[in-house]
Formats: structure tokens, C-alpha cells, sequence
């Protein structure tokens, strides 16, 4: 292989949709560190990170759906492997909430007994809450797009 | 579905009240036995019942919704849990809750994958 063949394989690489779906995980992940840690330079290294995707895809912007579903003609998923996660995740979501907020209710109607595990309680219900904001507006698109 | 639909929704107050009531006052029983008697009532009035209670959009619906709700739920917790516990030291009230947050992404997972290898084998794997 010519060293301009290595070099321009090294640059489809930074091309390619999983190092652009990696990348934007990890700027993600800094965002969401550099505002917990309140660190003005993660955020900084945030901002570059995201400029720079934002560049790529604007100069990529007319194969997206390539870069990001990939090829179409490739099997992923077949129709039996997607009931089957749509049916454990339905089974999955109802068993979960409803334990959660068993265990939350248990945990702060308890809280005389065992004042150390109120904090647990309380996250609990939020854990909930959440899965319940969730599931919701999921539903709703959905609602809307059937 | 009317009928149901009104049904479920004075359970849930009914529920709610007991379970609030009871967790204010710092007792467990009648919060347990209100939540008995809701799916109870819920349950009976199912079987019971000739009206047409979901019909395939609806379970469609529904199972997607669960899909991307189960997707997105997970990933949340299992990484607001990671940095909870990660930053430890800086904010340690809060060490519990990402605990509490990271051992409900392995339950979550746990149930996943037992009721994925359920219905694996339902439908003929």
C-alpha cells in the first residue's frame, strides 16, 4: 500500500459514523462531568470536541443517514429478535416501576426504623418518576406516529 | 374501555390517598393492603369484564414506547449512578442515591435478560 493509501484510510476513519457516534458520547460524558465538577477546561474541551462533529456533519451533511444508521442493506435486527426486546422490555419497565415504588414507599414509611435508607427511598420514587416521564412521552410519540 | 378506564383511574386516587396517608403517619400496613386492594379490584374487573380493554395498537404502541423508555431509562441511571459514586469525596451526600441508582441499572438488567431468554424461548429460539 502507497503511504497516501495508509493516510487516507487514518482519515476515513475519523469519517466513519461509529467514531462520530464514539465521539459524541464521550463529549457527552464531558459535558456532563465538566458541569458536576463545575471545571471551566472540560467544558472548553467539550465545546472543541462538539465543534469539530458539528463541522464534520455539516460537511457530511448529505449522508447523515448513511453515517449514522449505517448501510440499509445490512440485517440488524430481524422482526422475531424485535418483538421479542419490545415484549421483555414491556415486561422489563412494568415489573421495575412497580418494585421501585414498593421499595420506596416501604423504605420511607420505615424511615422511624431505619432513618439511614430514607435517602434510598426518596431515590427511589425519583427513579420512578423518571422512568415514568420516560415511558410517557415515548408513548405519546408513538401515540402520534400510528 | 370507558368503564376501565374510569375504574383504574379511582383505584389510583384511592391508592395514592392510603399510601400517602400512610407514609406520612410512618406506618407500612395500610399502604400495603390499599395496594392489594387496587390490583385486586383492578384484576377481578378485568376478568370480569366483555369490553374490549387494548386492542393491537395499542399493545404495539405500548411495547415500542417500552423499548426506547427501557433504553434511554437504563443508560441515565447507570451514568448519573457511575458519577455519583465517582464523585464521592467531593459531594458524599449523595454516595446513597448513586448506589441506589446503580443497583437499580442491575436489576433492570437482570430483568431484562431473564424475560429476554423467556420469550427467546417462547418464540422458538
Amino acid at each position: 500500500m502507497k503511504p497516501s493509501g495508509i493516510v487516507m484510510k487514518i482519515l476515513s476513519i475519523f469519517e466513519s459514523g461509529l467514531f462520530i457516534k464514539i465521539l459524541s458520547v464521550f463529549t457527552t460524558g464531558l459535558w456532563i462531568a465538566g458541569l458536576i465538577l463545575a471545571n471551566i477546561y472540560v467544558i472548553i474541551v467539550a465545546v472543541i470536541l462538539l465543534s469539530a462533529i458539528g463541522i464534520v456533519l455539516y460537511i457530511k451533511r448529505d449522508n447523515l443517514e448513511v453515517i449514522f444508521k449505517g448501510d440499509s442493506s445490512v440485517i440488524v435486527e430481524d422482526e422475531r429478535t424485535q418483538l421479542i426486546n419490545e415484549k421483555a422490555s414491556t415486561m422489563t419497565l412494568g415489573i421495575l416501576i412497580a418494585v421501585t415504588i414498593y421499595v420506596g414507599i416501604i423504605l420511607v414509611a420505615l424511615r422511624s426504623s431505619y432513618p439511614q435508607l430514607l435517602k434510598a427511598g426518596y431515590t427511589m420514587f425519583a427513579v420512578a418518576v423518571f422512568c415514568f416521564i420516560l415511558y410517557f412521552t415515548s408513548r405519546a410519540y408513538y401515540t402520534r406516529k400510528y | 374501555m370507558k368503564n376501565y378506564q374510569i375504574l383504574r383511574i379511582i383505584v389510583a386516587m384511592f391508592v395514592a390517598i392510603v399510601v400517602g396517608l400512610s407514609v406520612t403517619i410512618g406506618t407500612i400496613l395500610p399502604a400495603i393492603l390499599a395496594i392489594v386492594i387496587g390490583a385486586m379490584v383492578s384484576y377481578i374487573y378485568k376478568k370480569s369484564t366483555d369490553e374490549i380493554l387494548e386492542d393491537e395498537r395499542i399493545t404495539k404502541v405500548s411495547e415500542k414506547a417500552s423499548r426506547i423508555a427501557i433504553v434511554v431509562f437504563s443508560i441515565s441511571i447507570a451514568l448519573i449512578g457511575m458519577f455519583l459514586i465517582t464523585l464521592r469525596s467531593e459531594y458524599p451526600d449523595y454516595t446513597q442515591a448513586g448506589f441506589t441508582l446503580s443497583y437499580s441499572s442491575v436489576v433492570l438488567l437482570t430483568l431484562y435478560y431473564i424475560f429476554y431468554g423467556y420469550y427467546d424461548k417462547k418464540y422458538g429460539s
